[in-house]
Protein backbone atom coordinates (compact mmCIF):
# COMPACT_ATOMS: atom_id res chain seq x y z
CA UNK A 1 0.00 0.00 0.00
CA UNK A 2 1.39 3.03 -1.11
CA UNK A 3 1.15 6.49 1.04
CA UNK A 4 -1.83 8.07 -1.58
CA UNK A 5 -4.09 4.58 -0.27
CA UNK A 6 -2.68 4.93 3.01
CA UNK A 7 -4.14 8.72 3.02
CA UNK A 8 -7.23 7.70 1.68
CA UNK A 9 -7.69 5.20 3.77
CA UNK A 10 -7.11 7.45 6.75
CA UNK A 11 -9.01 10.41 5.03
CA UNK A 12 -12.13 7.72 4.35
CA UNK A 13 -12.18 6.40 8.53
CA UNK A 14 -11.60 9.93 9.75
CA UNK A 15 -14.81 11.47 7.57
CA UNK A 16 -16.93 8.29 7.77
CA UNK A 17 -16.80 8.38 11.11
CA UNK A 18 -17.58 12.32 11.50
CA UNK A 19 -20.66 11.71 9.47
CA UNK A 20 -21.98 9.22 11.84
CA UNK A 21 -20.98 10.73 14.77
CA UNK A 22 -22.93 13.82 13.71
CA UNK A 23 -25.65 12.23 12.03
CA UNK A 24 -26.46 10.26 15.39
CA UNK A 25 -25.86 13.40 17.86
CA UNK A 26 -28.16 15.67 15.54
CA UNK A 27 -30.32 12.86 15.66
CA UNK A 28 -30.80 12.48 19.87
CA UNK A 29 -30.27 15.76 20.23
CA UNK A 30 -33.49 16.29 18.35
CA UNK A 31 -35.65 13.35 20.33
CA UNK A 32 -34.48 14.83 23.60
CA UNK A 33 -34.37 18.93 23.20
CA UNK A 34 -35.65 18.86 19.44
CA UNK A 35 -35.04 21.90 17.24
CA UNK A 36 -33.54 24.23 16.52
CA UNK A 37 -31.05 23.20 19.74
CA UNK A 38 -30.50 19.87 17.85
CA UNK A 39 -28.28 21.98 15.56
CA UNK A 40 -25.51 21.69 18.05
CA UNK A 41 -24.69 18.46 16.95
CA UNK A 42 -23.15 19.71 14.24
CA UNK A 43 -20.34 20.31 16.20
CA UNK A 44 -19.11 16.78 15.69
CA UNK A 45 -18.18 18.20 12.57
CA UNK A 46 -14.94 19.33 13.88
CA UNK A 47 -13.55 15.88 14.58
CA UNK A 48 -13.18 16.17 10.55
CA UNK A 49 -10.32 18.64 11.53
CA UNK A 50 -8.36 15.36 11.99
CA UNK A 51 -8.56 14.71 8.06
CA UNK A 52 -6.07 17.35 7.72
CA UNK A 53 -3.06 15.74 9.70
CA UNK A 54 -2.74 12.89 6.99
CA UNK A 55 0.10 14.28 5.30
CA UNK A 56 1.60 14.99 8.49
CA UNK A 57 1.37 11.60 9.48
CA UNK A 58 2.08 9.72 6.19
CA UNK A 59 5.36 11.50 5.23
CA UNK A 60 7.21 10.96 1.92
CA UNK A 61 10.25 9.39 1.64
CA UNK A 62 13.30 11.26 0.91
CA UNK A 63 14.80 10.81 -2.13
CA UNK A 64 12.22 8.25 -3.38
CA UNK A 65 9.74 8.44 -6.15
CA UNK A 66 5.60 8.74 -4.45
CA UNK A 67 4.04 10.25 -6.91
CA UNK A 68 4.16 9.80 -10.53
CA UNK A 69 2.16 9.92 -14.13
CA UNK A 70 -0.18 6.90 -13.14
CA UNK A 71 -1.15 8.51 -9.78
CA UNK A 72 -1.55 11.76 -11.36
CA UNK A 73 -4.39 9.90 -13.66
CA UNK A 74 -5.73 8.37 -10.60
CA UNK A 75 -5.85 11.38 -8.61
CA UNK A 76 -7.55 12.93 -11.53
CA UNK A 77 -10.18 10.52 -11.73
CA UNK A 78 -11.13 10.30 -8.25
CA UNK A 79 -11.05 14.13 -7.66
CA UNK A 80 -13.40 14.02 -10.39
CA UNK A 81 -15.71 11.50 -9.20
CA UNK A 82 -15.67 13.59 -5.99
CA UNK A 83 -16.48 16.93 -7.13
CA UNK A 84 -19.42 14.97 -9.14
CA UNK A 85 -20.58 13.63 -5.75
CA UNK A 86 -20.73 17.15 -4.55
CA UNK A 87 -22.22 18.55 -7.18
CA UNK A 88 -24.90 16.20 -6.62
CA UNK A 89 -24.70 16.99 -2.70
CA UNK A 90 -25.45 19.79 -3.18
CA UNK A 91 -28.40 19.97 -5.66
CA UNK A 92 -30.34 17.43 -3.58
CA UNK A 93 -29.90 18.93 -0.09
CA UNK A 94 -30.56 22.48 -1.59
CA UNK A 95 -33.75 21.23 -3.04
CA UNK A 96 -34.70 19.40 -0.05
CA UNK A 97 -33.69 22.00 2.87
CA UNK A 98 -35.19 24.59 0.94
CA UNK A 99 -38.54 22.86 0.55
CA UNK A 100 -38.61 21.17 3.85
CA UNK A 101 -37.12 23.74 5.97
CA UNK A 102 -37.89 26.38 7.82
CA UNK A 103 -35.90 30.26 7.03
CA UNK A 104 -34.21 29.56 10.72
CA UNK A 105 -33.36 25.81 10.15
CA UNK A 106 -32.13 26.81 6.77
CA UNK A 107 -29.51 28.84 8.10
CA UNK A 108 -28.65 27.61 11.91
CA UNK A 109 -28.52 23.65 10.45
CA UNK A 110 -28.92 23.75 6.84
CA UNK A 111 -26.21 25.38 5.17
CA UNK A 112 -23.64 24.44 7.49
CA UNK A 113 -24.49 20.54 6.95
CA UNK A 114 -24.42 21.42 3.41
CA UNK A 115 -20.90 22.84 3.12
CA UNK A 116 -19.45 21.05 5.64
CA UNK A 117 -21.21 17.66 3.97
CA UNK A 118 -20.20 18.52 1.07
CA UNK A 119 -16.70 18.62 1.33
CA UNK A 120 -16.90 15.18 3.21
CA UNK A 121 -18.52 14.23 0.36
CA UNK A 122 -15.61 14.89 -1.69
CA UNK A 123 -13.00 13.51 0.56
CA UNK A 124 -15.03 10.30 0.77
CA UNK A 125 -15.89 9.29 -2.41
CA UNK A 126 -12.53 10.65 -3.48
CA UNK A 127 -11.19 7.79 -1.58
CA UNK A 128 -13.20 5.28 -2.40
CA UNK A 129 -12.02 5.89 -5.54
CA UNK A 130 -8.62 5.77 -5.05
CA UNK A 131 -8.69 2.77 -3.50
CA UNK A 132 -10.97 1.09 -6.13
CA UNK A 133 -8.55 1.99 -9.14
CA UNK A 134 -5.50 1.11 -6.84
CA UNK A 135 -6.92 -2.09 -5.84
CA UNK A 136 -7.49 -3.01 -9.52
CA UNK A 137 -3.79 -3.17 -9.68
CA UNK A 138 -2.73 -4.56 -5.97
CA UNK A 139 -5.40 -7.36 -6.51
CA UNK A 140 -3.43 -8.86 -9.61
CA UNK A 141 0.09 -7.58 -9.53
CA UNK A 142 1.62 -6.69 -6.56
CA UNK A 143 2.15 -8.72 -3.42
CA UNK B 1 17.05 -5.60 -13.42
CA UNK B 2 14.29 -5.77 -10.82
CA UNK B 3 10.93 -3.86 -10.78
CA UNK B 4 12.49 -1.58 -7.97
CA UNK B 5 15.17 -0.93 -10.37
CA UNK B 6 13.62 0.08 -13.34
CA UNK B 7 11.18 2.03 -11.19
CA UNK B 8 14.12 4.52 -9.83
CA UNK B 9 15.63 4.19 -12.99
CA UNK B 10 12.47 5.75 -15.18
CA UNK B 11 11.97 7.78 -12.19
CA UNK B 12 8.28 6.35 -11.26
CA UNK B 13 6.39 4.17 -8.42
CA UNK B 14 7.00 0.09 -8.70
CA UNK B 15 3.05 -0.30 -8.87
CA UNK B 16 3.61 1.98 -12.20
CA UNK B 17 5.99 -0.68 -13.28
CA UNK B 18 3.23 -3.27 -12.21
CA UNK B 19 0.60 -2.09 -13.81
CA UNK B 20 2.53 -1.20 -16.83
CA UNK B 21 3.31 -5.03 -16.91
CA UNK B 22 0.27 -6.47 -16.02
CA UNK B 23 -1.19 -4.23 -19.46
CA UNK B 24 -3.39 -2.19 -16.84
CA UNK B 25 -1.77 1.19 -17.83
CA UNK B 26 -0.30 2.10 -21.03
CA UNK B 27 2.42 4.67 -20.46
CA UNK B 28 3.07 7.92 -21.86
CA UNK B 29 5.24 8.24 -24.54
CA UNK B 30 7.60 10.36 -22.17
CA UNK B 31 7.70 7.16 -19.97
CA UNK B 32 7.92 4.32 -22.62
CA UNK B 33 11.14 6.19 -23.94
CA UNK B 34 12.71 6.33 -20.63
CA UNK B 35 11.73 2.79 -19.78
CA UNK B 36 13.46 1.75 -23.21
CA UNK B 37 16.39 4.35 -22.43
CA UNK B 38 16.94 2.19 -19.32
CA UNK B 39 17.04 -0.91 -20.59
CA UNK B 40 19.18 0.27 -23.70
CA UNK B 41 16.61 -0.05 -26.32
CA UNK B 42 13.75 1.27 -28.61
CA UNK B 43 10.63 1.57 -27.62
CA UNK B 44 9.73 -0.22 -30.54
CA UNK B 45 11.58 -3.07 -28.93
CA UNK B 46 9.78 -2.98 -25.84
CA UNK B 47 5.77 -1.98 -26.37
CA UNK B 48 3.79 -2.81 -29.27
CA UNK B 49 0.62 -1.16 -30.16
CA UNK B 50 -2.67 -3.58 -30.88
CA UNK B 51 -5.21 -1.79 -32.69
CA UNK B 52 -8.91 -1.59 -31.01
CA UNK B 53 -11.27 -3.25 -33.29
CA UNK B 54 -14.76 -4.28 -32.87
CA UNK B 55 -13.31 -7.97 -32.99
CA UNK B 56 -11.12 -7.61 -29.57
CA UNK B 57 -12.86 -4.64 -28.17
CA UNK B 58 -14.09 -6.99 -25.22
Amino acid sequence: MNRIQKIAVYNLVVFSITSLLTTTAVIILSVTIGWPKASAGLACLSIGAFGAFSPLIFKKDPGAVTFDERDRMLNRTAALGGFAASYLWFCLTGTAFVMLLSPELLKNFGLPLMCFGGMFVVYIVHSIIVLVLYGRVSSDGEK
Amino acid sequence: MTQADLADKAGVTRQTIIAIEAGQYSPSLELAIRIAGAFGKKVDDLFEYEEVTSDNIL
